[in-house]
């Protein structure tokens, strides 16, 4: 196993492809209380948030349910943003924010393969959903499981649980980015 | 080598002239009916494509016999994550027939960025948007089944809006294909 293979989780986006990406965005500032994407939402670009904390949510029938919170760091609807589909959750700013929007456009100009930086950022990027895929399959399966073994409701699933799967699947952790 | 990737959806965005380029980069491996490539839960580093022969993936079942997973026959890949995200294989591959792979490793991967860093960023694109694609679709499935679930509790709805809207990744990746 060489030293590249010994990278720690979520790791990735910490060099120059990790600034190029950056440097694609525009600064955005975000007020305490503003949404900042909403569930069922088209989105044609992603944020990297830089600074405050971010409140993730969606409705489960008629009920608005919380998910946790995410900090600096986090890339929030970067799969949307790519494949056009609508986010599956709400985002809210619980305090005064800033971030970096990315456009999909501009990730599509940074990875043409002629860029400087495209194979770096791929990568890294890759490396990324990878990780978030893995976790995913990893968590999802074990809601199922626990859902064939529920005494009381067997078959049953967790809505709760596969809610917060689905709110990690829209927004990652890439702490280098907030450095 | 005279082998050419086969036509499959991780290749798809590549030129012919780029897919044998990056074949000079991989390695051929033999196996006989019964040979094993990898070990469930051994580090994996290295993305294989089947060029002749077949293999078979197994898990452990519930009874400790294996239980097969997934079956790649000629022009298959598989782990193609790993030369650029190495972690523990999954399950176990064995070769159910007399097989040749290319196997394509992480330092294979760097050493093709370094020498011809426009087919590497080409192919890590097209791992990029694989993973993804796999990404949306347990996505998916975490929505079919809030969906489901709540339907079967008589619930009032609230799911997500769900559409056809053509893959933007596609037009990306076929303006990818046009430049190359």
């Amino acid at each position: 196993m060489n030293e590249r293979d010994q990278q720690p989780p979520h790791e990735c986006l910490r060099g120059s492809e990790g600034r190029a990406l950056l440097q694609a965005g525009e600064p955005k500032l975000i007020q305490a209380g503003d949404t900042v994407f909403r569930q069922g939402e088209r989105v044609g670009h992603f944020l990297v948030l830089v600074r405050g904390t971010i409140e993730l949510s969606r409705m489960i029938g008629a009920n608005q349910v919380q998910l946790g919170t995410r900090g600096a760091g986090t890339i929030l609807a970067l799969l949307a943003a790519l494949d056009g589909k609508p986010y599956a959750v709400n985002a809210r700013a619980l305090e005064d924010c800033s971030a970096v929007e990315i456009s999909r456009d501009a990730l599509f100009r940074l990875l043409q393969p002629e860029g400087r930086w495209s194979a770096a950022l791929a990568s890294d990027l890759a490396a990324l959903t990878s990780r978030h895929l893995r976790e995913a399959s990893l968590a999802l399966s074990n809601v199922l499981c626990q859902a064939l073994r529920a005494p009381l409701r067997p078959g049953r699933l967790d809505l709760l649980d596969l809610a917060r799967i689905q709110a990690e699947i829209h927004a990652w952790p890439a702490a280098a980015l907030a450095a | 080598m005279t082998y050419l990737l086969p036509h499959t959806q991780l290749f798809d965005s590549l030129s012919e002239p780029d897919r044998a380029e990056i074949v000079h980069f991989m390695h051929e491996r033999r196996y006989e009916s019964g040979d094993t490539l990898c070990t469930r839960g051994e580090h994996g580093n290295t993305m294989i494509v089947v060029v002749q022969g077949a293999l078979s993936a197994v898990i452990p079942g519930g009874d400790r016999y294996p239980q097969e997973i997934a079956r790649l026959g000629e022009g298959g890949v598989f782990g193609e994550m790993f030369c650029i995200d190495p972690a523990p294989r999954p399950a176990t591959v064995v070769a159910t027939e007399r097989t040749t792979i290319l196997e394509l490793g992480r330092d294979d991967l760097v050493r093709m960025r370094q020498e011809s860093p426009r087919i590497a960023a080409a192919l890590v694109n097209a791992v990029f948007h694989s993973v993804l694609r796999r990404l949306r679709a347990i996505e998916n499935r975490i929505e079919r089944d809030l969906c489901a679930e709540l339907d079967s509790e008589h619930s009032d709805g609230g799911s997500v809006e769900r559409d056809d809207t053509p893959d933007p990744w596609e037009q990306c990746f076929a303006r990818l294909r046009g430049s190359a």
